[in-house]
Order: structure tokens, then C-alpha cells, then sequence
């Protein structure tokens, strides 16, 4: 059982996500977000952009 | 800011715009698709463990370009899962890993040579997820498969304690100061001395510990998880460094997607199976905010302004709250 969950797991972890300190030093434009899709908003905030890996 | 998604490919992405600075296919260099822990930028470089069937790799990506620095093959594992799906750590000149396989290994961050391996005394095949190691000043701790928690010098791969758990650690390993913690499948977390492996103190919780035991302040957070694995935690938790007190828990209305807790200003922020990612206050669990995306939350990443989050789907989404508190 609990190798049949593990197994679960690892397909379930395949993205990982890290930001760059540098680059985030190097890019910094405050208040002038673009957007690669449409820019939505919802009731707690803004979606700003997207981007679909494809998986 | 960059990504790596579940079909193999790494992305770095214009953090304004989302648009693709560039990318890197890792199937090119054999069968592997996967990205597991967070890379690690040294100076110029993303260093980056991959896995996959058969093979796997550590990468040293140029920063600005994507070109290959250096790449480390790994062809230990077990069956269907080699490489390296563990964070890399740094040290000097020196980064950490823990193989499929259950194996630490070190490699000079300039070049990708190996310095030196240690395997745990886990002998057995089964696709177990190994565990993140953690740093000292001069040493690097290793939670083996098999129950042990090992300190090593950091420059030879020499052991320098090691302590029996009684169980196979489930967490990745966090140090505070000169003070270890380790979560265990028995469902106990423990406090270690980082110069002795002395055990200070330990808790005995409600199931077992997993993911990333992370610091916040004067406590620790932890998730845990019934049936053990990194992903589909039932509970977030908040304790004091001596291990005497729960501060404060969350339960998931869906299971939560990832078991790495995020700090982002005064809250911890969680994210579930339906999408939801919460927002919770670090003092004593208050809901701070919540928003709904499409797709099981994966990972998150960000700065003071900016929230970047990835789904299992692929997304990856540039968000600002609504509610931001000034720092």
C-alpha cells in the first residue's frame, strides 16, 4: 500500500519552481507589469501572467 | 525566474512578462523527464538534479543563456526512478544530493566532478524517495533510508556521527543553529545535536511528518501525512523549536499538493488538490487570504510583490495578492 502511494507521489512532484535572485535584482520594474495572456483579476488579486509549460 | 516542468523541459522565464528567455529539452541527453528538487543558483550558474528511467543528471545552466556549464550523469537508482530528485545544496565549492538509490553525493560546483559518495545502509530496490540533506558550517547531514541520521565533513565525506532514528526518516532534514531536525515514519520528530547526534528532544505527533520541516522564527512547520510521501498531506503544523508544544494546525479541505512550506511576508502559504492557495498567519495559523487557480498546486516562488506559482497542469502563474501588507 504504501509503495503503490509513493509511486503516486513522484509523478505528482514533477514541477519544481525557483526564482532567481539575481535575475529578479536585474528585472525589477515596479508598477509595470505585461502580460504574455490576458491579465485577469479575481476578488483577492491579480493574475499578472501565465505561462503553460505544456506539462 | 525559473521552472522545470513534468515533460522534461527547463525554463527560464522573463519574470515581468512570462516570456521565455530560454529552455533546455533534458530527453536530448537520455531517458528523463523529471525535476523534483529546487535548483540552486551559484553565481552565474542554475545547478539542477533531474531523474528519470534509467538515468538522470545533475545540470549547471548559464544563467543568462541556458548553456550547459557542465552535467554529471547519474546511472545509480532503483528500479524505474535514477538520478537526483533532492534539492542541491552548497557548501564553499562543493554542492550535496541524495541519489535515487539512497546515495549523498558531492560535486565541485565549478566543474561537476564528484568529490566523494556515501550510500546509507538502505540495500533494499524499492522507488523510495530520498530525502534532503542539510548543511553545517563544516559538515553536511544526511537522513538515510535506513533509519540513520549521518553528520559527514563536508570536504571528504567522512562520517563523523551517525544516529539510529529507529525508523526510516520521512522528512528532508532542516538545521536551526547547532540543532538538527528529522521527522521519522513512526511519526515522531526529532531535535538533534548537530556536534554529537545527541538526541535533545523529540514529539510524538498524530501521523507521520513529511516534506520540508521548515523555520519560522521561533517555530517549526510541518506537514503531515497519513500515508507518508511527499504529496496529499492531511495537516499543517506549527511547533516550537524544543519540540514541547503544537502551536497552531491546518487542515486541508483537499489534500495539500506540496509539502514545502513557503514564508511570504507574515504568513505560510499552502496550496491543495483543487487549486486553492491559502495564505495563513505564521503566529497563529489565521487565514489570511485565500485564491482559487486552475489546477493541483505544486510549487511556489516569489519576492516581497510578486508571487510565482506552478501547477501540476504545467501553469505557471505570476500572481499579486490583493491584501499586501506593507514590510
Amino acid at each position: 500500500m504504501y509503495k503503490q502511494r509513493k509511486s503516486v507521489v513522484i509523478a505528482a512532484l514533477s514541477m519544481v519552481l525557483a526564482v532567481s535572485p539575481t535575475l529578479l535584482a536585474q528585472n525589477k520594474q515596479p508598477n509595470s507589469p505585461s502580460s504574455q495572456n490576458s491579465a485577469s483579476t479575481n476578488a483577492e488579486g491579480k493574475i499578472l501572467w501565465q505561462y503553460n509549460t505544456d506539462g | 525566474m525559473f521552472i522545470g516542468s513534468c515533460v522534461g523541459t527547463f525554463f527560464a522565464l522573463d519574470r515581468q512578462t512570462g516570456k521565455v528567455r530560454w529552455s533546455y529539452d533534458i530527453g536530448q541527453d537520455g531517458n528523463q523527464s523529471s525535476f523534483h528538487g529546487n535548483p540552486l543558483v551559484v553565481n552565474d550558474e542554475i545547478i539542477t538534479g533531474t531523474d528519470g528511467s534509467g538515468i538522470g543528471h545533475v545540470y549547471a545552466f548559464e544563467m543568462a543563456t541556458g548553456k550547459v556549464r557542465w552535467k554529471y550523469p547519474i546511472t545509480k537508482g532503483v528500479p524505474n526512478s535514477t538520478g537526483l530528485p533532492t534539492d542541491i545544496l552548497r557548501l564553499g565549492n562543493n554542492i550535496f544530493g541524495v541519489t535515487f538509490g539512497d546515495e549523498l553525493i558531492s560535486l565541485n560546483a565549478q566543474t561537476g566532478k564528484v568529490n566523494w559518495t556515501f550510500p546509507s545502509g538502505y540495500s533494499a530496490k524499492k522507488s523510495m524517495w530520498p530525502e534532503s540533506p542539510a548543511l553545517g558550517v563544516d559538515r553536511v547531514f544526511f537522513g538515510g533510508m535506513d533509519g540513520t541520521v549521518y553528520a559527514l565533513t563536508a570536504q571528504s565525506g567522512q562520517v563523523i556521527w551517525k544516529r539510529d532514528l529507529g525508523a526510516r526518516v520521512s522528512t528532508n532534514l532542516t538545521v536551526a543553529g547547532n540543532e538538527l531536525y528529522a521527522g521519522t515514519t513512526n511519526d515522531y520528530i526529532f531535535r538533534l545535536n548537530t556536534k554529537t547526534g545527541e538526541i535533545i528532544s523529540q514529539m510524538k505527533l498524530e501521523t507521520t511528518p513529511v516534506g520540508w520541516p521548515t523555520l519560522a522564527g521561533d517555530s517549526l512547520l510541518l506537514y503531515l501525512n497519513p500515508n507518508g510521501g511527499a504529496g496529499g498531506a492531511e495537516t499543517l503544523l506549527s511547533i516550537d523549536l524544543g519540540l514541547k508544544q503544537i502551536r497552531w494546525h491546518q487542515e486541508a479541505s483537499s489534500n495539500w499538493s506540496l509539502t514545502r512550506p513557503f514564508l511570504w511576508r507574515s504568513t505560510v502559504l499552502a496550496g491543495n488538490e483543487k487549486g486553492e492557495v491559502k495564505a495563513f498567519r505564521l503566529s497563529d495559523g489565521a487565514p489570511e487570504w485565500t485564491t482559487t487557480l486552475k489546477g493541483t498546486i505544486r510549487s511556489f516562488g516569489g519576492d516581497e510583490k510578486l508571487l510565482f506559482i506552478g501547477t501540476l497542469g504545467g501553469t505557471v502563474y505570476a500572481y499579486q495578492p490583493g491584501q499586501v501588507r506593507q514590510p
